[in-house]
């Protein structure tokens, strides 16, 4: 009803609305493109992966963005993404890093299989364009966590939960039998004292 | 007196009607009874064999086992007969603790038919030993981080449970029978010591009720444990396909779901069998079939999550094994499992027309078959791809894997068979006790208006 009653100016607001988001949309790809007089420059990417020397920690995932006379490019947005294929191939998005000012963003990772398809994304700016690579790693070993001293420290303290657990199970089992043998036996044990019918009882104690 | 009198004669027919009807399987064993006793006691006996041959073959090289594909059928087995037991255990305890009206005809059925796919079920880990004599080892030398461990003490655990689940409610049966005359002097001593000198007085319905709500209220979390403790048999693995989070729930809503058509089936069959529609009505069977369809689409929904899940992460291993299963090797009994298991249960219980108690039967059978199937699905194509190195494994059950798996479920028919000679086969004290509480509320309530009625407006007048 409030709405009815204000329809004219729901509709102005609807459609000042609508002209606020065409403009915001168009705006900036116009403000960009102006910003170099209109020119955009062509990006490379160079992607490697620097596996560790220790087995199971882990390597790095390196991408390198540089314009045309090999001047590398900081600040920029890069994608770290995997290939998967399951009903057709598809991408899970790893993480993204910011390049620095060698033109490079890092991804630490863990191949967890022997092959893995893995690539970098820059999605292009107003500047520049957008660019793409990717690479093949593989694990040669099956992966272990990084650091022996944090599995030392972790399996120090889950030692106590392996311990603790099973008495925990233990006793929790115990205490289920014993509810259910203490079930049976007292039920057992007022039916069988409950075998006088009750008016007899009450006469009897008054 | 005529008024008060007519009512309370006609209470008393329908008492003794009921409890005849309760009483027919323990005293009417035709010639039906018979040749079905001892044709399931051949298969059985044919299983006992197969186990022998088995025994004196060494262990399991008589099998269908291998190098790859090292568990199978016996475990697809243990687990679908624990959750059989699991589904009638739930379904008699669920149905006590809402105090739903309808449960009373089933609930007998229900509690028998989880004891005795317990007991057999139990069996399989034993089975699955090529040397079962040592199985004392599991209690001399327990490994406290085994899942093994802890499934033995689940199902123990569980086992007393079902029982007393079973025995507490047949106290003021036994005595009913104690009292009934034309039975043997053997049986009515078995039940005079079964009926502990019930009376029916408040202060033993007291603490039956008691006792029967703290058991029930027990063997929800318990049952759902059992499970959940068998699931960690594989997903405590590495195994792809097996190491899952989603295995406990899994395992439990498909325990559930199979052992709600196991409880149709029986009831079906019993109430066919002894012509007992009066009291297992189709509402009662059509309410059965409404559980296990909610418990069908739960079922489907976690297997969807699962395959989602372990897809969308897209780990090798996994896709390969995902693949394998819906779409390469095991296509056909995967496809099969999601058609008959899940679509055409609902499907049939869905529409009208089929939603009759023969509907809902077919239903349940289904609903079976098909979950052995998805068990054998569970178990054998993450092992038939091997973890290491070298070629996929096969798996074909040999003939006395077959054998023992048959005999196995005819020992649990036998087994209900056998119980129901000495237990009424509906819960007749319960029954009689919902029927007196809905009797007492309906005079509370006072008489009620007709639709008639109603649709002439004479409701004030009432």
């Amino acid at each position: 009803m409030w709405l009815m009653s204000r329809g004219s100016g729901w509709r102005r607001a609807v459609a000042l609305a609508g002209a606020s988001l065409l403009a915001s949309l168009l705006l900036p790809a116009n403000v960009g493109a102006t910003h170099r007089g209109d020119v955009v420059d062509e990006v490379t990417m160079q992607i490697s992966y620097q596996s560790s020397s220790l087995p199971g920690a882990p390597g790095q995932l390196v991408a390198r963005l540089q314009v045309d006379d090999g001047s590398p490019i900081a600040g920029l947005i890069v994608e770290f993404w995997r290939e998967v294929e399951f009903l057709g191939p598809r991408r899970i998005v790893l993480s993204r890093s910011t390049t620095g000012t060698d033109g490079t963003a890092r991804l630490q990772i863990i191949p967890s299989e022997s092959a893995m398809r893995v690539g970098a994304s820059f999605a292009g700016t107003a500047d520049y364009l957008a660019a793409e690579q990717s690479t093949d790693v593989g694990a040669s070993v099956i992966p272990v966590p990084a650091s022996p001293a944090a599995v030392a420290d972790a399996g120090a303290s889950l030692a106590v939960v392996s311990t603790a657990m099973p008495l925990l199970l233990a006793f929790a089992a115990f205490v289920i039998w014993l509810l259910l043998i203490g079930v049976v036996v007292t039920t057992v044990l007022a039916i069988r004292r409950g075998r006088a019918p009750a008016t007899a009882t009450r006469k009897v104690r008054s | 007196m005529t008024d008060i009198g007519a009512p309370s004669v006609a209470a008393a027919a329908a008492t003794a009607e009921l409890h005849e009807a309760a009483l027919r399987p323990a005293l009417k064993a035709g010639r039906r009874f018979w040749a079905l006793f001892i044709g399931l006691g051949l298969v059985a006996i044919v299983g006992a064999v197969a186990y022998g041959i088995q025994l004196a073959a060494g262990g399991l090289s008589v099998t269908g086992y291998n190098d790859q594909v090292f568990w199978a059928s016996y475990e697809a087995t243990l687990v679908a007969f624990i959750g059989f037991s699991y589904g009638g255990a739930l379904v008699s305890a669920v149905l006590r603790l809402t105090n739903a009206s309808w449960r009373g005809p089933i609930t007998r059925i229900a509690e028998v038919s989880a004891l005795a796919t317990l007991l057999v079920g139990a069996l399989f880990p034993i089975i699955h030993l090529g040397h079962p004599e040592r199985i004392w080892l599991l209690f001399a030398r327990p490994n406290f981080q085994s899942p093994i461990f802890w499934d033995m003490v689940a199902i123990l655990t569980y086992m007393l449970a079902t029982l007393i689940l079973l025995v507490l409610p047949l106290i003021p049966d036994s005595a009913m029978l104690r009292d009934q005359p034309g039975l043997g002097r053997l049986r009515r001593r078995l039940y005079a010591v079964l009926s502990l000198g019930w009376a029916g007085t408040q202060s033993q319905r007291r603490a039956l009720e008691r006792a029967m709500t703290v058991v029930a209220i027990l063997i929800v979390p318990m049952a759902v444990i059992v499970h959940t403790v068998l699931s960690y048999t594989f997903s405590l693995t590495s195994r792809p396909g097996w190491h899952s989070t989603i295995f406990g729930p899994y395992f439990v809503i498909g325990a559930v779901y199979s052992g709600v058509a196991v409880v149709i089936l029986a009831a079906l069959a019993y109430r066919r069998a002894y012509a007992l529609q009066r009291w297992i009505d189709d509402r009662t069977i059509r309410n059965l079939g409404y559980v296990m369809v909610v418990l069908g689409f739960a079922y489907g929904y976690a297997t969807f999550s699962e395959i989602t899940t372990e897809g969308f992460v897209g780990k090798q291993a996994e896709v390969e094994l995902l693949y394998g299963l819906m779409l390469e090797r095991y296509a056909p009994l995967f496809w099969a499992f999601i058609g008959l298991g899940l679509l055409a249960p609902v499907a049939l219980i869905a529409f009208r027309r089929t939603r009759t108690p023969a509907g809902i039967g077919l239903a349940a059978g289904l609903v079976i078959a098909a979950m052995y199937l998805k068990r054998l699905l569970i178990v054998v194509p993450p092992l038939s791809r091997p973890v290491i190195a070298g070629d996929a494994g096969s798996y074909t059950p040999s003939v006395v894997e077959i054998a023992i798996v048959s005999g196995a479920a005819a020992g649990v028919v036998l087994i209900m068979l056998f119980l129901f000679r000495f237990v009424p086969v509906l819960a007749v004290d319960e029954m009689e006790q919902i029927e007196r509480v809905h009797a007492d509320s309906r005079m509370a309530a006072g008489p009620r208006p007709t639709k008639a009625a109603v649709a002439l407006g004479d409701v004030a007048d009432v």
